[in-house]
């Protein structure tokens, strides 16, 4: 029976005829199957009732009542700015991480606390920080650029390993090259092997439809199993007990950016990137098409965009970015290849790329990952929390993000009560 | 002939877990939701399926407790793609990324071990007493666990649910037509909330297999990517059973042939990749010719009022 909705029918319905400002509706639904750049950051579907919604309908508006609708007026104003869902979520998020640590056995102000003063309370706890978020912050950026243009780049491990694979190669067997030119030229083959991997999933949305994020993730698969063999067979140094190659070539090897640490210059790189893309896509035609693409791929066809070159040239920025990952870890980090190295960068790039919408904010937002990974590893000393719990966070985040609607509706859970109040008032006149 | 045997046994085992999991994505994918979270919520029912065979001590349990928490964290993203119009793409992929570490970190809460639980009661096989005297069919089919005969009834009884009856027919106009089911006066959300339970169901029989039918325990990430390979199977069966089963047997083989082959081949690493090569190869190959997508699928939907 359609009529037997209950209240939610009350709610304010998605406003079509008021609050165009509000630009939900040119950018389509925020369920689309093809992800919009930045979701959250365009006031969730059907933009916000309008505060004279809850007047009583008829009978002059008593000042009460004017008064409470100016106020949700302004919380709906400040909501619609993209950062505070995405603070709200963080917040959600957090306070079910402590739902999770207290159903452990443990204290969640305990453990928030160990998960802080390990990442930030100390000198090791800070470089560890700055060591943890220079993959993330590529990675980030990887998949943000690939959201941008309503791809969903999830082979960023992948690709992060090929990237790897690649400077490792030219790293190891280029010899005699200055410093000058064999750290670029390192780079630029981590580039292109990240890129080279980020091809195939592109190319077979746009010949045969196939969804990038399956064939993405496959290829993930592959190419661990490829670096596996690498650094177990052709590459594997002599007497190591571990799958890794031989150390780079001191001329390929990253400097320290700090003394007694393994932070390399690699960060501030990966900054500069994060600058480069933001202005790429913010004033170059190029980025006017990744974000026309993402927003409506076929009104974008009609406008005479090519809509799969485009697809495909987002596709290898984002490789790019996830091959640079891999390399800048073995140019700087550990010096050489090893089997498995990455703790899934990969995937946590999702969470930073969606948590941060732009390449800027990415910046913070893989700073806070990457304290959080940190503050992990010091979990697994005194308690029986493991690292991975930074990873079911992570998902909750995720999935917070994915639906505006429910933070939206979170903070404007004192709709109801209010209009209920405001009937009533009206009722008795 | 002894390798053929025992090739075709471990194609079968190996099939099992895909193929439940399978079932359950094709009645997500036709109600209109996408299934790109099976992977998750294969994983959860595989943990559930430790859990409950932990806590009770009957493998049995176990498979209750397995369906139970599928059905739980399907029903989450579910929620989130219904009633809050969730990117269906982001939510299933943060759905992985939760399942994940949540059960990762679990299994350190409960068994203080880093990735690996305990070992708990296993379901034992079922022996059927004729059948396992017949030479070749025997060694097949005389004695397998309970899982896997369970696939054969409950594949048919699917097959029957989603092409005859009204519910089947509701669930694919869910898919297909939303507005259609709308103005007969049906909820669209109901029938996807249901399809939602029974996948769920059927991937926390796929997820305890994998634990407590082939396993003893809880490995942490232990479905390695089974649940896009039911997806890739859902795909390569044009979203029917029939074809969908045929799919994960595809998947099964392949697997089979990999363990197969890594005890003969130096580099194992190569012969690891052939279920992911499949894959690929299966996803790129015939999607364009199963344009049996499911019209409103990934879409979210507004219910009519």
């Amino acid at each position: 029976m359609p009529e037997t909705k209950g209240p939610r029918q009350t709610e304010g319905r998605p406003g079509a005829h008021e609050a165009p400002s509000m630009g939900s509706q040119a950018h389509g639904q925020p369920g689309s199957p093809c992800m919009q750049p930045g979701a959250h950051e365009t006031p969730p579907m059907g933009g916000f009732p309008h505060a004279g919604d809850l007047l009583p309908s008829g009978g002059r508006p008593k000042a009460r009542d004017l008064l409470k609708a100016r106020d949700l007026l302004k919380a709906r104003a400040l909501l619609s700015k993209g950062w505070l869902t995405t603070m709200l979520s963080l917040a959600i998020a957090l306070l079910m991480g402590a739902v999770f640590i207290l159903f452990g056995g443990n204290n969640p102000i305990e453990i928030y606390g160990k998960l802080f003063s390990g990442a930030l309370g100390s000198r090791t706890g800070i470089m560890q920080t700055l060591l943890q978020a220079t993959p993330l912050l590529f990675c980030g950026l990887a998949v943000s650029v690939s959201m941008k243009a309503g791809l969903l780049n999830l082979g960023v491990e992948g690709q992060l390993y090929m990237g790897a694979l690649a400077a490792a190669l030219v790293g190891i067997y280029v010899k005699g090259l200055p410093a000058f030119l064999h750290i670029p030229l390192c780079m630029l083959f981590a580039m292109a092997g990240g890129a080279a991997w980020a091809f195939l999933p592109v190319w077979l949305k746009i010949k045969r439809g196939t969804h990038e994020v399956v064939t993405a993730l496959m290829m993930n698969y592959i190419a661990i199993l490829f670096v596996d063999y690498m650094t177990n067979y052709p590459l594997r140094t002599k007497n190591a007990t571990v799958a890794q190659s031989d150390v780079l070539q001191a001329t390929a090897m990253l400097p320290k950016l700090v003394a007694r640490s393994q932070v390399t210059p690699a960060i501030i790189v990966g900054m500069v990137l994060a600058v480069v893309l933001w202005f790429m896509l913010r004033s170059t035609t190029l980025g006017y098409q990744i974000t026309l693409v993402g927003s409506n791929r076929s009104a974008s066809a009609a406008t005479g965009v090519p809509v799969s070159r485009i697809m495909v040239i987002t596709m290898l920025i984002s490789g790019v970015c996830a091959g640079l990952a891999g390399g800048m870890e073995v140019m700087g980090t550990h010096g050489r290849l090893i089997q498995g190295f990455s703790p899934g960068y990969g995937f946590d790039g999702i969470a930073v790329a969606v948590l941060g919408a732009s390449p800027l904010s990415v910046i913070v937002s893989a700073l806070l990952f990457g304290a959080l990974r940190a503050g992990g590893m010091a979990l697994s000393y005194g308690t029986n929390m493991s690292v991975k719990f930074i990873n079911a966070l992570q998902g909750v985040i995720i999935l917070l993000i994915a639906a505006p609607m429910l933070s939206y509706r979170i903070l404007t859970a004192f709709d109801r009560p209010l209009r209920r109040m405001s009937r009533k008032n009206s009722e008795g006149v | 002939m002894d390798t053929v045997i025992s090739i075709l046994n471990s194609t079968l085992r190996l099939t099992t877990p895909i193929a439940y999991v399978t079932l359950g994505a094709v009645v997500l994918e036709k109600s209109g939701l996408n299934a790109l979270s099976m992977e998750g919520v294969m994983l959860s029912g595989a943990f559930g399926a430790v859990l409950g065979s932990w806590a009770t001590g009957s493998a049995w349990f176990g498979v209750l407790a397995a369906m139970g928490c599928a059905i739980l964290v399907s029903l989450l993203r579910s929620y989130l793609a219904i009633a809050h119009q969730a990117n269906q793409t982001v939510s299933g992929v943060g759905l992985n990324i939760l399942a994940g570490g949540a059960t990762a970190m679990l299994v350190k809460v409960i068994w203080g071990m880093d990735g690996r639980s305990d070992q708990v009661v296993a379901l034992g096989d079922w022996t059927i007493p004729y059948v396992a005297d017949i030479p070749v069919v025997g060694k097949l089919l005389g004695q397998q666990n309970p899982l896997v005969y369970l696939l054969v009834p409950i594949a048919l009884w699917m097959i029957l649910l989603l092409n005859k009856t009204a519910f089947g027919l509701r669930v694919a106009a869910a898919g297909e037509h939303p507005e259609v089911l709308s103005s007969l006066g049906l909820r669209v959300s109901r029938y996807r909330y249901l399809s939602t339970i029974l996948s769920g169901a059927l991937s926390g029989l796929g997820g305890a297999y994998l634990s407590i039918g082939q396993l003893s325990f809880f490995n942490q990430d232990m479905t390695s990517g089974r649940g896009f390979m039911a997806l890739a199977a859902c795909v390569f069966g044009g979203w029917r059973v029939g074809g969908a089963l045929a799919g994960s047997l595809l998947f099964g083989f392949a697997n089979a042939l990999q363990l197969r082959l890594q005890t003969t081949v130096r580099y194992t690493q190569f012969v690891q990749m052939i279920p992911y090569v499949v894959t690929l190869v299966v996803l790129s190959g015939f999607i364009k010719r199963a344009n049996a997508a499911p019209a409103a699928g990934g879409k979210p939907y507004q219910e009519q009022e």
